[in-house]
C-alpha cells in the first residue's frame, strides 16, 4: 500500500469494515491495522455473529476467512450470499490458506471481489481494501 | 480458534447484563411511571453489548428458549425490591412459547422467586422468530391469561409482525416499533400509520405503546394520536437496577 493511497483514504468519508476470523490474534491485528488508517471497523469470530451484524448494519467491505470452524469448513462461501443479499454494494474480501481453485472460482460466482491466499502481509491486504473501495 | 464460542461466553454467569427502562402512562397530564421492561445485554466489550445483534445471533443459533429463560431468571433476580410495586414487562420469543412446553412454568417459578404478583407481569411477545408450531404457540397464550398475566405484541410494524397474529393473541398492548415512531413530528405518512394502529387497538380492546420516544416533538404527537403509553430515550434510557433504586419518578403515587 503507498501512502498516497493511505492519505486518499484518511480525507475519504469514513468506510465501514467487518473483519471474520476465527483466529483471534489475526482479528485483533487486523482491527487495529484498518482503524489505524480511519476505518471504522467490526470484527466476528464465527459465521452468526458475522450474520448477526450483516443484519444490523451496512459495510463497505467484509474481509472474511474462508473457514471458521476449523477442519473443512467454507463459511465464508456464505458470508458471501449474505453481504450480496444484504449490502448489494459491498465490497468482500476472501482469505484463506486452504484455497483450491475450484473454492476460489466458486467463490468469484458467488460474488467475492477479491480471493487472497493466506498468508498474506497486512500491507498487502490493505492494498487490495483500499483498491476495492476507491472503485466502489 | 477461540478456544469457547460467543454463545458459551452468553450462557456464563455475568454474560447476561440486565437493564430496565420505564414506560410512562400519558393519562391524566404528566408521564407518570406505569412499567419497567427488563432488558438485556451481552458482555461489555463485544458486539453483544447492541441488543438487536445479540439476539440476532441468539436467532441464528437457534437458542432463543435459552437466552430468554436466562435473560428473564437475571432481570427477575436483580429486579431491585422498589420495582416490584410496579408493572414490569419481560421479553420472549413466539417461538420459545411455542417449542419450550415447560417455559410456562418456569417463568411461574421466577416470578414466586422475585414476589412478583401475575397482575404485575405483562409477557412481551418478540416476533422476530416466528411461532411455527400454531397449537403450542396458542396453548401458552391461553396458559398466560389464565394465570393473570397480561400479553404485549412487540415489534408492530417491523420484520414478521403481521395482522395473524394479532388475531391469535388479541393483545392487552400493542409495542409499535420505533421505526413508525421516531421522526413522525414532521412526517404525516408515520402519523397515519400511527393513527390507524391506535384505532385498530381501541377495536381490539388493546392499549398501544410507542417505543423510541427521543424527541419532545415526537412525545406531543404521539399524545395528541391517542397514544397512552411511551417508552423512550427522551424519557428515561435502560439503567442497571442500582440506579433503578434512585430513579426519581419512583414513588408509591406512580406505582399501577
Amino acid at each position: 500500500m503507498t501512502l498516497q493511497a493511505t492519505s486518499k483514504e484518511r480525507s475519504a468519508p469514513r468506510h465501514r469494515i467487518l473483519i471474520v476470523d476465527d483466529e483471534e490474534l489475526i482479528v485483533q491485528a487486523m482491527r487495529k491495522y484498518f482503524a489505524g488508517l480511519g476505518y471504522d471497523v467490526d470484527c466476528a469470530f464465527e459465521l452468526e455473529e458475522a450474520q448477526a451484524l450483516l443484519a444490523n448494519y451496512r459495510y463497505d467491505l467484509v474481509i472474511a476467512d474462508l473457514r471458521l470452524t476449523g477442519v473443512g469448513g467454507v463459511e465464508g462461501l456464505q458470508i458471501v450470499a449474505d453481504v450480496r443479499q444484504r449490502c448489494a454494494n459491498a465490497r468482500v474480501i476472501l482469505l484463506s490458506a486452504y484455497g483450491t481453485p475450484e473454492i476460489e472460482r466458486e467463490s468469484y460466482q458467488r460474488g467475492a471481489d477479491a480471493f487472497l491466499h493466506k498468508p498474506k502481509a497486512m500491507m498487502e491486504i490493505a492494498h487490495v481494501a483500499v483498491n476495492l473501495l476507491d472503485n466502489a | 480458534m477461540k478456544e469457547r464460542s460467543a454463545l458459551d461466553a452468553l450462557l456464563a454467569p455475568g454474560g447476561i447484563r440486565p437493564l430496565y427502562q420505564p414506560l410512562y402512562a400519558l393519562t391524566n397530564g404528566d408521564p407518570h411511571l406505569f412499567a419497567f421492561e427488563c432488558l438485556s445485554r451481552g458482555p461489555h466489550g463485544t458486539n453483544f453489548e447492541r441488543a438487536p445483534v445479540l439476539f440476532e445471533y441468539v436467532r441464528l443459533k437457534r437458542q432463543e428458549a435459552l437466552v430468554d429463560r436466562l435473560c428473564i431468571a437475571t432481570a427477575l433476580e436483580q429486579l431491585p425490591a422498589m420495582a416490584s410495586s410496579t408493572k414490569v414487562c419481560v421479553n420472549v420469543h413466539a417461538s420459545t412459547l411455542a417449542r419450550d412446553a415447560g417455559f410456562i412454568d418456569f417463568l411461574v417459578g421466577a416470578m414466586q422467586k422475585a414476589d412478583l404478583h401475575p397482575a404485575r407481569v405483562i409477557v412481551d411477545v418478540i416476533q422476530h422468530a416466528p411461532a411455527h408450531d400454531g397449537d403450542g404457540f396458542a396453548l401458552a397464550i391461553r396458559r398466560l391469561r389464565h394465570l393473570g398475566i397480561a400479553i404485549a405484541l412487540d415489534d408492530i410494524g417491523l420484520g414478521a409482525s403481521n395482522f395473524k397474529m394479532l388475531l391469535d393473541v388479541v393483545p392487552d398492548y400493542m409495542k409499535l416499533d420505533r421505526c413508525i415512531v421516531d421522526g413522525c413530528h414532521d412526517d404525516s405518512k408515520r402519523c397515519a400509520v400511527i393513527e390507524s394502529l391506535v384505532e385498530l387497538a381501541s377495536r381490539l380492546h388493546s392499549t398501544v405503546v410507542a417505543e423510541g420516544i427521543e424527541t419532545d416533538d415526537d412525545l406531543v404527537i404521539v399524545q395528541s394520536l391517542g397514544v397512552r403509553i411511551v417508552q423512550g430515550f427522551l424519557l428515561a434510557a435502560p439503567m442497571e437496577g442500582r440506579k433503578l433504586v434512585e430513579w426519581p419518578a419512583l414513588s408509591p403515587s406512580s406505582a399501577a
